[in-house]
């Protein structure tokens, strides 16, 4: 057993977050909060009770928009909405690609 | 090797993949790729009717984005220890 | 123009942008530029005057007959142009093995298709047969019987060869009655093209064989005699030669008769259908010994002799001829392929195979038949690629497959799935590497299922081989010095949890290290013990250092628990307002579930410690200072959810290890903790949560139980020890007992809650008074009073609305309390026991 790591190895900062809450980040304006449960180090990274968030710029308004007022839509695109959805799952395991960062939540 | 042996211990698994995929995971192996089996349910039948006739299939494990795994089959502390043991 | 009876004008409205396609404007001459790549020598094999058409209707149409015979076509010079490239493909062996062939260049003479019938009647030979050999030689591929092998070359052939048939020898399967013939890979022209071009291409051949020949006779003399090519290629080559040799005479008629099946289309429609069945039962005849059909005929016709007319191939009467020849043919297969396959084990080994054999087929019903058609239809496509691989490439296969997953040490490397396992399957035996290797071949499925011997060897051979790599790369990290540059290069392998793969690397001289070591040693308090981190820090140390001794556990090898006391911090001497590191890891769920673990590797002094760190800051504890419902005053004394949870989570963890301990604990040392929790001066703090006032119980109820028992002989000392720390807790509690209540469980103040909640208020002030002097009781009664009278009321309406078994508990509940006093509480009033 190798007994403990130096304590500056960035992957000892997820180690520490182990059994917490943490937020991560994912590729595809996706984030996930939830408590940590496994990762190795690819970053595949296994929560429970994660909660996923996706933003999505409502591309429907835009582009209705963009059609009706053909002459000003700068200022209308831009005041686009951004939808969000939430999805929950009791156990999920997130293949580390899309992993963009990893962060502790304070509870 | 971690989640290797993680999965290994999941077979008959119920999994979601990116185009949202479930079934029975049969075999995978240590790059992750998937072997799913009874795939009962896809839920982008519109987007995907090419897959509504398909009941096993074989994913690479590098078009997988989340796996949705049954809380019951999984040991969280076992996990977090293999984790810290890195292995 | 509409396929299938769609309607293709489309929807009204897209017709603007949709351009309809006609099939002619698509398709149109795309056949007459055909870019494929590997075309080189389409021309070569199919000549390279067909025109590609659109008419595909390869039964009838001939586009380059219509206008010539075929005699007439066969002759043509541009198409022997053509052909003799293909001729040079094996020109340096078996050309010169073609005797002169005097006769065959009989001028263009055209026959008539009544003299072409005469003299079918009259001499029957059949082309394909003389023509056979070259093909052979010519497509080089021995382990398949190319169709219409002389029976005699073949036999020759197998001697050569002797038993020993490689393994993955397998003979073409046989074609059946009525079947179509089957696909060999042998013949790449026979199938693909219809007969009647066949026969014409087959002809073609012989006659531009026959040109050449005459051109190189000198040179063959030359070469004849002088090995060319493997040896079994020379003798069948001269075998060949021979037969040209005795076939020789008859040529000119065997050329007539090339020409002779050229299809009279209307009165005889099953003639294309014919050559091509033959062919597809000639694997199946040629080596038999007793050969009904081909090899008399052949000699007969070799030798200019007349056969009677119902011996040979009529045109038309092909299946009604063949129908009475079969059983023999078959049965001469049947015994042929048993003892060529005796030769073959795994063949034996198959009992469908074996099956096949030992039963004739005449007796067969027509849905057997069918069956059995069906059946070895399946073989064949099954057995087409089957030997394919030796068991030595499986070998190979299966050793590089089973060196990705097999580690020496599955408990380091499969982690999670030993111990898994372990765990769901209580009481599996032996976990030595055989047992753990077959788990790994069970659960790859592996068609040697671990069962077989084989997939043993390899393993072994496989295992020592790993090893013996995973030795040589230390050795060579420990001479080059890459391993003891650990930290910096990384391990030899690819990279660890902790240590990834880095892109860079920075050195950092060892000076700085040290004095960085220093700073952390000289300021440890201020650096471990106050931020998340450090404490999350402290956690993740101490499991370092439990997972390494739970291996040593688990290997039965001693172990030293200093290093784990150390990290624990259980003797750090913190001021009032800080917070203990040994306490602040016990607020986490993970730090409460490692103390449960390591609880037990403790020494009993170090336990002791523990607990009396634990008592004597209590109120700093997590679940103590958060569970207390006076922090929530704002929120109408609703311990929040999180709280909720990690009190549970703690009740399950580290309050099941105290139990059991205390329960254990000496007389002496459970007072010891009451005394160190009351130096904290915080006993009613603690109270008002309920690991506090849990804890206090456990402790009291212990002491008790221990005064109780009749030969626990305490001494005074101890026992006025007891009586004065329980004096001094009672009057911290005297006249506030009723804070023990927390407003959302006092039944004076809350109109509902579940049964079980209360309980342990109702277990401690049971514990203290049976610890106290009817005195005590007495305090306690009055102060509880509004409390025990409010659960009967409340136990009354509950049993009014029916629910007697939530009345029940709380009377229940209460009565755990007055039983001490040796009273009994109902839903109406209060007796003595």
């Amino acid at each position: 057993m190798s007994g403990i790591a130096a304590p500056n190895e960035p992957l000892d900062m997820i180690r520490l977050s182990l059994d917490e809450k943490v937020y991560v980040k994912l590729r595809g304006a996706r984030e996930m909060v939830g408590k940590l449960h496994g990762y190795d180090s690819h970053c595949n990274v296994v929560l429970g009770d994660a909660v996923e968030t996706i933003y999505e710029v409502d591309d429907t308004t835009l582009e209705t928009k963009v059609s009706t007022l053909c002459g000003c839509s700068k200022k209308q695109t831009r005041t686009n909405k951004l939808q969000t959805t939430t999805k929950k799952s009791d156990m999920l395991f997130i293949r580390g690609d899309s992993v963009i960062l990893i962060s502790t939540v304070s509870e | 090797m971690l989640f290797f042996s993680f999965f290994r211990t999941l077979v008959d698994q119920e999994l979601k993949n990116g185009i949202e995929v479930k079934g029975f995971l049969k075999s995978m192996d240590q790059y992750l790729n998937l072997k799913l089996d009874n795939i009962s349910m896809i839920t982008d039948e519109v987007k995907f009717p090419q897959l509504v006739a398909v009941r096993n299939l074989f994913i690479r494990g590098s078009m997988v984005r989340y796996i949705h795994l049954n809380p019951q089959s999984i040991s969280t502390d076992l996990l977090q220890d293999a984790s810290r043991r890195g292995k | 123009m509409s396929f299938f009876g769609f309607d293709t004008s489309g929807p009204p409205k897209a017709d603007k942008d949709l351009q309809t396609l006609d099939f002619e404007d698509t398709y149109e001459g795309l056949g007459e530029h055909p870019e494929e790549e590997e075309d080189a020598f389409n021309d070569e094999t199919f000549g390279a005057d067909i025109k590609t058409g659109r008419d595909f209707d390869f039964g009838t149409a001939q586009p380059q007959a219509q206008h010539l015979s075929y005699a007439q076509a066969a002759q043509k010079p541009i198409v022997e142009d053509v052909l003799k490239p293909m001729a040079s493909l094996w020109s340096d062996q078996t050309v010169p093995e073609q005797q002169p062939q005097r006769a065959p260049t009989s001028g263009p003479k055209v026959l008539s298709l009544e003299e072409i019938e005469a003299q079918l009647m009259g001499r029957p030979v059949q082309p394909p047969q003389m023509m056979q050999p070259q093909m052979y030689g010519q497509n080089g591929y021995p382990f398949i019987m190319p169709p219409n092998v002389n029976p005699q070359q073949f036999q020759q052939f197998q001697q050569q060869f002797g038993g020993q048939l490689p393994p993955g020898f397998m003979f073409p399967p046989q074609g059946y009655p009525g079947q179509p013939p089957m696909f060999m890979p042998g013949m790449p022209n026979q199938q693909g093209i219809p007969p009647q071009l066949q026969q014409q291409h087959l002809h073609q051949f012989q006659q531009a064989q026959a040109q050449q020949a005459q051109q190189v006779p000198a040179q063959f003399q030359v070469q004849h005699g002088q090995p060319q090519g493997p040896p079994q290629v020379q003798q069948v080559q001269q075998q060949q030669q021979q037969q040209q040799q005795q076939a020789q005479p008859v040529h000119p008629q065997a050329q007539a008769q090339a020409q002779a099946p050229i299809p009279a289309p209307a009165p005889q429609p099953q003639a294309p259908a014919q050559p091509a069945e033959t062919q597809a039962q000639a694997p199946a005849q040629t080596p038999a010994p007793s050969q009904p059909q081909s090899a008399p005929r052949a000699q007969a016709s070799s030798n200019g002799q007349k056969l009677p007319l119902d011996e040979f191939p009529v045109l038309g009467s092909a299946s009604v001829r063949e129908h009475p020849t079969q059983p023999a043919q078959q049965q001469s297969y049947q015994q042929r392929q048993y003892s060529q396959h005796s030769q073959n084990p795994q063949y034996l080994q198959n009992p469908q195979n074996r099956g096949r054999i030992q039963r004739p087929r005449q007796d067969l019903t027509p849905e057997e038949r069918e069956k059995l058609i069906i059946r070895s239809n399946k073989v064949a496509r099954i057995t087409r690629s089957s030997g394919f691989m030796t068991p030595r490439d499986k070998d190979f296969v299966t050793r590089f497959q089973l060196s990705q997953i097999v580690s020496q040490d599955p408990f380091n490397e499969d982690f999670y799935h030993q111990i898994f396992k372990i765990l769901r399957n209580p009481g599996g035996g032996a976990e030595d590497m055989s047992y753990i290797a077959q788990k790994y071949l069970d659960q790859s499925g592996h068609r040697l299922g671990g069962k077989n011997r084989r997939a043993d060897v390899a393993l072994q051979r496989m295992q020592q081989q790993i090893s013996k790599a995973v030795t040589v790369a230390k050795e060579r990290g420990e001479r080059t010095g890459t391993l003891a540059r650990e930290g910096a290069l990384g391990k030899v392998s690819i990279g660890s949890i902790r240590q990834p793969r880095k892109q860079l690397v920075v050195k950092r001289s060892e000076n700085a290290t040290e004095d960085e070591l220093k700073q952390l040693n000289r300021n440890p308090a201020k650096i471990s013990k106050f931020t998340r981190q450090a404490q999350l820090n402290i956690i993740e140390k101490v499991y370092s250092i439990l997972l390494g001794l739970e291996t040593l556990e688990r290997e039965a090898k001693p172990i030293s628990t200093e290093e784990l006391f150390e990290a624990l911090h259980v003797l750090d001497v913190v001021s009032d307002e800080e917070e203990h590191p040994f306490i602040s890891l016990l607020g986490y769920e993970k730090g409460m579930r490692l103390f449960s673990r390591c609880f037990h590797l403790l020494t009993p002094d170090q336990k002791n410690a523990c607990l009396l760190c634990l008592f004597g800051n209590l109120q700093k504890l997590n679940v103590v200072l958060r569970g207390s419902y006076k922090n929530y005053e704002t929120s109408n004394f609703v311990i929040p959810e999180a709280v909720e949870k990690k009190i549970n989570v703690f009740q399950m963890t580290v309050m099941k290890t105290l139990v059991l301990y205390i329960s254990e604990a000496s007389f002496e040392q459970v007072l010891r903790f009451i005394i160190e929790l009351e130096s904290s001066n915080s006993v009613l703090f603690v109270c008002t949560s309920k690991i506090g006032l849990s804890l206090i119980t456990v402790l009291i109820s212990r002491l008790e139980l221990i005064k109780q028992e009749s030969n626990a002989n305490l001494s005074e000392a101890e026992l006025e020890a007891w009586s004065l720390t329980y004096d001094k807790l009672f009057a911290n509690l005297e006249e506030r007992l009723v804070l023990i209540y927390p407003p959302t469980l006092s039944s004076s103040k809350s109109a509902s809650f579940k049964p079980d909640d209360d309980s342990y208020i109702w277990q401690f002030l049971a514990s203290v008074a049976l610890a106290g002097k009817l005195q005590h009781q007495r305090v306690i009664v009055d102060e509880v009073r509004d409390e025990i009278f409010g659960i009967m009321g409340k136990a009354r309406v509950l049993s009014e609305e029916g629910n007697s078994l939530d009345s029940a508990k709380f009377i229940g509940n209460l009565n755990l309390f007055l039983n001490v006093m040796g009273l009994k509480a109902s839903e109406t009033d209060i007796s003595e026991l």
